[in-house]
């Protein structure tokens, strides 16, 4: 299988488009499609997504020629992946209940863990300053709704803290 | 009363037993929740309640705006905010009726508790300067010769301005088509470059465009003010006094006192005359249906918008 | 009409240079500047908040204000994108392209620079261009029907193919993957929800704010973290914080180009901004002698888009202040404001309150001279902020964003798509696929199909509509044009590509 694929990079671009196609426009399926003439909700994106399949069929197919050989996919790093995203996934989901400034630390201490020179005491610092710094701007100052601290009526003078 | 209720409505009325400062409501800023996005006709009529509020009852009322999904996604969270009064969320007819007959949201219409509407803007016909329809009796002999030619833009499918059109093609006898465009400001621009023929809107939008465009029907009780000259549907032979209503829903925890007290406090709203004026020049027309009438209310709107959607094919 | 333009922009400026007029613009402009150049604070949610505070002011200096914010806003964008590959607005996007490249290399304040000159000229001269023929212009606008929109559409997404500086076949792949990205959500036409997966948060579809951020910003920091140790600091070696007299010659067509391209599209009510950038981008691309700098720091790269998306910021407000029709969330907000002031919005504001109407027009070029004077001495400061060592930048990154991606519509479900889209980033990254082409097919998607839709639906299914309309078929035959030139030089380009690997 390897040596067959010449081009590993737009091999599996083309196996994403297929993907993606082909689940888009199955989807597009169960929508009613209409006509040309009167579309239905289905019938834009049924084309979209054979189309998008066909053109990553053919952008595989296109890898495994030798002529379009190309260099392989690099490897994928978790560890990163998992220290950025983690802790924008838990701020989402624990905003409303914890508050921004204890989701702010958060996200500015967890996230350091994905660098490779990383320090508590900095990080504290940096994390603190910063959380001090958007309390201020965005609430303080632009009042966006966005809670601090909720369940603190002390808090509520400064935001509509229970959002 | 289901016994869940029961320990709510019984939990909450101990504490204000406990608590004799409620009399004092609102005794902290009050939150109101507005299902649409800022700029719009709900957001509008908000921030105009706003100064008011705060010059009469000396507290601040917070406008936020949790828009989506046509006002659904608020609505649908309306009952699970707490009931203490400070929570309170714009809501819309017909929209709080016609969506839960399309079945693709989570609330139903018996989930909203509306304690007071206090204005709506009529439905109107309105089309362009440049256009040959110079009366509502131009549209129906057109739309009678031509049929599907007559072409109504409307803000949405399956939604206030659809369902107007709806009526107006069973008043006219006609088969007239309706386009959906995303919003009103959308759809302007169609109507004055003449992409269509007319727009099945609201009041407000003849209103913004009185130089370039011209109203040939309007759902109100009576004659608009601003608009002397243009007939309302019951003049013209239909029983259709509709729009879009706007008013105040609380989340259903919130206790019967509460409830009474907030819809006073925007019927008072309503009685300030630099707020009447500032409404009147945006073109809404005040209503004051409180908590009491409510239930009557409901009822009446909610038989005409299920007779319409029966048209629309969206309800059985 | 010369001696009363005379006359009316007199007025006009004497109402905008009046002590506290010019007051409220600069703190406009400031306020602006401060939440384009905070990742993901959009324009709308900041308006929206303060709308409150503009109730005491006179509405004149209200509105001044707002569209100081606005202007300042997208100005603002454009820094972060070049800094740290964040779009600030999606006109920005394209930006991101060559002026985040041009930082990597050193050269964040040239880029900087030429983006707040090129602004500049792109303002004065909307400006003026408004301020002479905002009626005519607006006419031209109302000209534009459903089927010439889808027209245009198709036109914008040919020259998006140009963006891309790798594989025309991905480009064009990832065009087609936006476009359906773009459906998510209600369809306008049958009020059925699509692709929601029975969200209801995804009903009214996925916005540009989460993509945008995810697929750049947080693509790009997992990107940077993975060479680990590598790249302490983000930026080693800074030259030159301003453009070079070579610099101010290679920009000058380009900016000159850009502002054209940008004032023309900017009047269309709908994705004229995003429309504008892109094209300017693509023109430049295709007029170059050496195309294959683009993408790479180019530095015409950053001065054409940011001179269009400045223009059609301007105007933008023709349909607006003429017609009272909002192009964008920002303008419906400031109608919003008009009426709760007391002003009828609308096609009677130039007469019924012409000293409003001009005294905006004359604010925008004062709140552009004023962000240009504001903006060129924080440049240092800017690139003295990518000196920091990268452990304690991209925290800070991520933080504005979370908070940025949230205020945006108030959803947590916001957030969870960016980090989503992060991931699909970085995957994208890996496969070599480009991001700009997607986001432009992403905007437009929506756009072209309810155009299409609506213009079958106006001419009862018969598709001559697109050829039989002049308007519609001139961009027609302009895009199959678009499309040729755009296909032969690149499928030469790709030989000598494969021939360079395999020697």
């Amino acid at each position: 299988m390897k040596h067959l694929i010449k081009n590993p990079r737009d091999f599996w671009a083309g196996v994403m488009f297929l993907a993606a196609g082909g689940l888009f426009a199955g989807i597009a399926l169960t929508y009613k499609l209409g006509t040309a003439a009167r579309m239905g909700p289905g019938f834009f994106p049924f084309f979209l997504g054979a189309i998008l399949a066909g053109l990553g069929l053919a952008i595989s197919i296109s890898a495994l020629r030798p002529k379009n050989a190309g260099p392989t996919v690099d490897k994928f790093h978790w560890g990163p992946i998992f220290w950025v995203l983690m802790p924008i996934i838990v701020f989402g989901v624990m905003l409303k209940i914890l508050g921004m400034i204890v989701m702010g630390l958060m996200v500015v201490i967890v996230s350091s863990l994905g660098s490779e020179d990383f320090k508590l005491r900095p990080t504290v610092y940096l994390a603190v300053g910063l959380v001090i710094f958007c309390s201020l701007v965005f609430v303080g100052g632009l009042h966006l709704p966005i809670p601090l601290c909720p369940g603190f009526e002390l808090f509520d003078k400064f935001a509509v803290c229970r959002a | 009363m289901k016994r869940r209720e029961f320990l709510v409505v019984g939990g909450t009325l101990a504490a204000s037993i406990a608590l004799p400062a409620r009399a004092a409501y609102p005794e902290k800023p009050v939150r109101m929740i507005i299902a649409f996005a800022p700029g719009g006709e709900s957001d509008i009529g908000a921030r105009l309640q706003q100064g008011v509020f705060r010059k009469k009852f000396g507290q601040e009322m917070v406008i936020e705006s949790k828009p989506g999904a046509g006002g659904a996604l608020a609505w649908s969270q309306l009952n699970t905010f707490p009931g203490d009064g400070y929570t309170v969320m714009g809501t819309n007819l017909p929209h709080i009726a016609l969506q839960p007959l399309e079945g693709n949201v989570q609330y139903k219409t018996d989930d909203i508790t509306n304690v007071h509407m206090y204005q709506y803007t009529p439905d109107a016909i309105i089309v362009r300067n440049e256009s040959p329809f110079k009366t509502y009796q131009d549209l129906v002999k057109a739309a009678k010769e031509g049929q599907d030619k007559v072409t109504f833009a409307g803000s949405g499918t399956n939604s206030a301005n659809h369902l107007a059109h709806t009526r107006l093609n069973r008043l006219m006898g006609t088969r007239t088509m309706y386009v959906p465009f995303k919003g009103t400001g959308d759809l302007v621009a169609s109507v004055l470059g003449g992409h269509v023929s007319a727009a099945m809107s609201y009041n407000t939008l003849a209103l913004s465009q009185k130089s370039k465009m011209r109203m040939l029907a309007v759902a109100s009780e009576r004659r608009l003010p601003g608009f002397p000259d243009v007939p309302t549907f019951r003049e013209l032979g239909g029983d259709w006094v509709d729009g879009a209503y706007r008013g105040v829903g609380v989340p259903k925890s919130t206790p019967e006192d509460l409830r009474r007290k907030i819809s006073d406090i925007f019927s008072e709203i309503n009685k300030d005359p630099e707020f009447r004026q500032k409404m009147a020049d945006g073109g809404f027309e005040l209503i004051d249906i409180t908590y009491d009438k409510m239930a009557a209310f409901m009822a009446e709107r909610t038989k005409a918008y299920l007779e319409g959607a029966k048209l629309m094919g969206l309800a059985k | 009409m010369d001696s009363s333009l005379l006359a009316n922009l007199q007025l006009g400026f004497g109402v905008a240079l009046a002590g506290t007029n010019i007051l409220y613009c600069l703190i406009g402009v400031m306020l602006g500047t401060l939440i384009g150049v905070l990742p993901g604070i959009g324009p709308v949610a900041t308006i929206a908040m303060l709308l409150p505070a503009t109730f005491v002011l006179p509405p004149v200096s209200a509105l001044i204000m707002l569209a100081g914010i606005y202007y300042g806003a997208s100005y603002g964008g454009s820094t972060t994108a070049i800094l740290v590959n964040l779009p600030g607005e999606v006109s920005s996007v394209v930006t991101c392209l060559d002026g985040y490249q041009m930082a990597r290399q050193g050269h964040a304040g040239k880029a900087l620079a030429i983006a707040a000159i090129g602004s500049f000229f792109a303002g004065t001269v909307a400006t003026i261009l408004v301020a002479a023929f905002a009626p005519p212009l607006a006419e031209l606008a109302l000209k534009f029907g459903p089927s010439d929109y889808f027209s245009l559409m198709v036109l914008g997404l040919i020259a998006a193919v140009v963006l891309a500086h790798g594989s025309l076949i991905k480009a064009v792949a990832m065009i087609v993957l936006g476009l359906l990205v773009g459906l998510i959500g209600t369809d306008v036409n049958s009020g059925i929800a699509r692709y929601n997966f029975g969200l209801p948060e995804l009903i009214d579809g996925v916005g540009i704010g989460p993509i945008a951020m995810g697929v750049f910003g947080f693509g790009e920091i997992i990107r940077n973290l993975e060479h680990g140790q590598k790249r302490d600091v983000f930026v080693k070696r800074v030259t030159g914080l301003m453009p070079t007299w070579t610099d101010l010659k290679m920009s000058f067509w380009p900016i000159v180009r850009g502002t054209t391209l940008g004032s023309m599209l900017g009047i269309l009510p709908g994705g004229g901004p995003i429309l504008g950038s892109f094209s300017a981008y693509t023109l430049e691309k295709k007029l170059a002698k050496d195309p294959s700098r683009f993408g790479k720091g180019a530095i015409e790269g950053v001065a054409a888009p940011e001179s269009a998306n400045n223009a059609a910021a301007q105007t933008s407000f023709v349909p607006l202040l003429t017609l009272g029709i909002p192009s964008n969330p920002v303008m419906a907000l400031m109608i919003g404001a008009m009426i709760i002031h007391g002003i009828q919005p609308g096609p009677q504001i130039m007469t019924a309150n012409p000293e409003l109407f001009w005294g905006m027009i004359a604010s925008m070029w004062v709140g552009n001279l004023l962000l240009v004077v504001l903006n060129l001495p924080m440049i240092g400061m800017w690139v003295k902020l990518l000196t920091l060592e990268y452990r304690f930048l991209y925290p800070a990154i991520l933080l504005f964003c979370c908070i940025g991606v949230y205020s945006i519509n108030n959803a947590w479900m916001d957030v969870l798509l960016a980090a989503g889209f992060g991931l699909i980033g970085y995957v994208f990254g890996k496969l070599d696929c480009e991001a700009a082409p997607l986001l432009l097919g992403f905007v437009l998607g929506p756009m072209m199909e309810e155009n299409l839709r609506r213009a079958l639906l106006l001419s009862r299914g018969d598709p001559a509509v697109f050829v039989t309309r002049p308007i519609s078929a001139t961009l027609l035959v302009i895009a199959a044009l678009l499309l040729v030139i755009v296909l032969t030089p690149s499928v030469r380009k790709k030989r000598e590509e494969t021939f360079v690997e395999d020697v």
